[in-house]
C-alpha cells in the first residue's frame, strides 16, 4: 500500500539532494528501509507554485552540518512554545532528487517575474552605514535603509547582555510597540538561535510551523506531566508574524547582536533575501565594532557641575525605585528597566539628587566600579541607547540627551525621590 | 495484499473531520515498479455505505495517479486540517473514474469554502491560496480498507 504524510521541513542539501525531517513517523521510515522510491510535493509559500520531486533516499544522518540545519530550524520553532526538549529531529532523511517539475497548472504570472538588482541599494545601504559615528544612529539608518532601499519593514536589532545569555531589544522599526528592551534567551526562539549558531536562520511560514509544534505539545501534555515543558517565550514584533528572518551581527566572529526581519506574508523571505540581509548584518556589526572601539579610546571628559533649577522643587514628585536583587527600575510603580541599565540610571539619578549634576559623561560611568561594568566589551553605549528609549517611551517627565560625542546630560521635569530596595 | 483487508466502517468523528474540516488532500499511489505518485484530491462525498467515498483529482496533474489507480488499485488519502494539523489517512482500493456529478460540484464547493476560511488564518491572501484548486477535475471513487491517525505527535501512525 502507498502511504503519503506531511512534512514540517525540507531542505535543500545541494543541487542533487535534499534533507526530509524524520521526527514521528515510524511507518514511512518502514517503507523507506524497504523501498527506497519516494515523492514529495513542494508548494512555494508566496505563490503557491507546486512542484513534485522525485527522490530515491540515501541515508539518515544524526549529526553533522545538514542535520544541524534541519534541527536548528525545528529547535527554533519548538522553542517558541517551550518545546525544545520533546519536539525534537530523529534524523535528517537523505535524498538524491532523480526529478524535479512544475505540476500542471496554476502558474502564477508573477512568478515569472526577473528579479530586481540588489547591487545598487546595497551601494547605497553600506554608505549610509559608514557614514554612522555613533550607535543611536547607525541601528536608526540601518533600519531605515533596509525598509526604504530593500522593503523590509519590521525589524528590530537586538544585542546581547553582560553574561551573554539574553539578548536585549534596542532598536526596531515598524511595530505598534517598539518592544525597545524585551529579552530573549540566547539559544531560544529563531532569534536566540541565530546568536548561538552564529548563523542566519529563516522561517518561511512562522504561523504554521507554530501550529505544528504547538498542536504536537497539546497531544504530549495528554499523556504525561506538564513539568517537563519550560515557559513559552513570548516573540518579539508582529502578532501575525508568518515569516522570519535573523541574522547574527558578527565582527571577527565575535556576536554584536542579531538583526531579526519579519513579515505577515508568508514565505516572504527567500534565500536572496537571507544574503542581502547578511550583507546588511555585517556592514552593520563592523561598523558597531568600529564605533565602540572609538569610543572606548575618547580621552576623559570632565562633566559639568550644573546645579538643580528651581522647576525640580516644586510641583508633583516621582518616586523612582531601584530593587537590588535584579537591579530593575520602577517609577511611580511601572516598570521601565532592569540589569545594567538600570544600575545606570540609579547612579545618574543618584547623583542629580545628591550633587546636584545633571551633565554626565559616558567616560565617568564606564570608570564607576560601583556600577560592575565588564573591564572588556563593557557594551555601555548599547546600554545608554537602551535606556534613552525605554525612558522616551515610558516617562514624560524624564529624558536623557545626548550633549556631544561621549556626554549626555539628563532632564527631570518633576520632583524626583529614590527608594533603594532590596 | 490490499484485497486481504475487509472493507472499513468510517466512524462518525472521522466522517466529520473528512467533510467538515478538511482543507487539503493528498492523494498517493504507486506504479508496478512502486515509484510514488502523490496528487491533491478535493471535495470529498461519503457514500451512505459509510465505506466508500468520492473525491476530485485534476485529469492533468493527476495523469499518472489515475494510471497507477487503473493498473495498481492501491491508495492513500490523507484529510488534512490546516490550521490544527489533525490528519487522518485512509488507504484502500480504486473502484472507478468519472465526470462529476452535481454531488461531487457541492462537496468540491464545501470544501473551497472550508480551505479559503482556513488560509485566511494562516495569513495567506485567498486568491493565491486557492491557486491549488484543480480546474479540469475528474472524480475518483475508492473504497475504504484501513484508517489511521496521522496527526504529527506521539500518536501518528496508530489505528483507528
Amino acid at each position: 500500500m502507498p502511504n503519503v504524510t506531511y512534512l514540517s521541513v525540507v531542505r535543500r542539501v545541494d543541487s542533487n539532494h535534499v534533507a526530509l525531517s524524520f521526527q514521528f513517523f515510524n511507518k514511512s521510515r518502514k517503507n523507506l528501509l524497504e523501498n527506497p522510491k519516494a515523492q514529495v510535493l513542494l508548494v512555494e509559500p508566496a505563490t503557491f507554485r507546486q512542484f513534485q520531486l522525485n527522490l530515491a533516499y540515501e541515508t539518515t544522518l544524526t549529526e553533522g552540518p545538514v542535520f544541524e540545519r534541519l534541527r536548528i530550524h525545528l529547535d527554533a520553532v519548538a522553542s517558541q512554545i517551550g518545546m525544545s526538549h520533546i519536539f525534537s529531529l530523529r534524523g535528517a532523511d537523505i535524498f538524491k532528487v532523480l526529478d524535479c517539475r512544475a505540476v500542471a497548472g496554476n502558474v502564477p504570472q508573477e512568478a515569472m517575474q526577473s528579479l530586481p538588482d540588489h547591487l545598487q541599494s546595497l551601494d547605497a545601504l553600506t554608505e549610509r552605514l559608514t557614514d554612522c559615528g555613533d550607535l543611536d544612529t547607525l541601528l536608526t539608518a540601518g533600519l531605515d535603509g533596509l525598509s526604504s532601499l530593500f522593503g523590509y519593514d519590521h525589524t528590530f536589532v537586538l544585542v546581547p547582555d553582560e553574561e551573554e545569555k539574553h539578548l536585549f531589544t534596542i532598536a526596531s522599526r515598524g511595530f505598534p510597540e517598539s518592544g525597545v528592551g524585551s529579552e530573549v534567551a540566547i539559544g531560544q526562539g529563531i532569534v536566540g538561535l541565530a546568536a548561538t549558531q552564529r548563523s542566519p536562520i529563516r522561517n518561511a511560514n512562522l504561523a504554521r510551523d507554530m501550529i505544528y509544534s504547538r498542536l504536537v505539545r497539546s497531544g504530549i501534555e495528554d499523556r504525561g506531566p506538564k513539568d517537563s515543558l519550560s515557559r513559552e517565550i513570548p516573540l518579539p514584533g508582529l502578532a501575525n508574524a508568518c515569516s522570519q528572518l535573523a541574522v547574527p551581527l558578527l565582527a571577527h566572529n565575535h556576536l554584536l547582536g542579531v538583526l531579526c526581519l519579519q513579515s505577515e506574508e508568508a514565505g516572504r523571505f527567500t534565500t536572496i533575501d537571507e544574503r542581502l540581509a547578511l550583507v546588511a548584518a555585517r556592514q552593520m556589526a563592523v561598523t558597531m565594532a568600529i564605533i565602540q572601539l572609538k569610543a572606548a579610546a575618547l580621552p576623559p571628559d570632565e562633566p559639568r557641575r550644573d546645579h538643580l533649577g528651581t522647576a525640580n522643587q516644586a510641583g508633583p514628585c516621582s518616586l523612582i525605585k531601584h530593587y537590588k536583587s535584579d537591579d530593575s527600575v520602577f517609577v511611580d510603580d511601572a516598570y521601565l528597566v532592569k540589569g545594567m541599565p538600570g544600575r545606570i540610571l540609579r547612579k545618574i539619578v543618584y547623583t542629580y539628587l545628591s550633587n546636584g549634576r545633571s551633565e554626565f559623561t559616558n567616560k565617568e560611568i564606564r570608570l564607576d566600579s560601583s556600577l560592575q561594568l565588564p573591564d572588556i566589551k563593557d557594551n555601555l553605549e548599547t546600554r545608554l541607547i537602551l535606556l534613552r528609549r525605554r525612558i522616551e517611551e515610558r516617562c514624560d517627565f524624564l529624558q536623557i540627551v545626548s550633549t556631544g560625542r561621549g556626554r549626555f546630560r539628563f532632564d527631570a521635569k518633576r520632583r524626583l525621590k529614590l527608594e533603594s530596595l532590596p | 495484499m490490499a484485497g486481504s483487508f475487509p472493507y472499513y466502517e468510517i466512524s462518525a468523528g472521522t466522517r466529520a473531520h473528512i467533510i467538515q474540516d478538511t482543507g487539503t488532500i493528498l492523494v498517493g499511489t504507486r506504479d508496478a515498479r512502486l515509484t510514488p505518485e502523490i496528487t491533491r484530491g478535493w471535495g470529498p462525498t461519503i457514500l451512505p455505505d459509510r465505506r466508500t467515498i468520492d473525491l476530485c483529482i485534476s485529469l492533468s496533474a493527476g495523469a499518472k495517479t489515475l494510471e497507477n489507480l487503473r493498473d495498481q488499485e492501491e491508495i492513500a488519502v490523507t484529510f488534512h486540517q490546516t490550521v490544527n494539523y489533525k490528519t487522518v489517512q485512509l488507504k484502500g482500493l480504486f473502484l472507478e473514474s468519472g465526470d462529476l456529478a452535481p454531488q461531487d460540484w457541492e462537496s468540491f464547493e464545501r470544501q473551497r469554502n472550508v480551505l479559503t476560511e482556513q488560509a485566511k488564518i494562516h495569513g495567506i491572501p485567498v486568491k493565491i491560496g486557492l491557486r491549488i484548486l484543480p480546474l479540469d477535475p475528474v472524480r475518483i471513487r475508492f473504497a475504504v480498507q484501513q484508517a489511521f491517525e496521522q496527526t504529527p505527535g506521539p500518536r501518528a501512525g496508530n489505528r483507528l
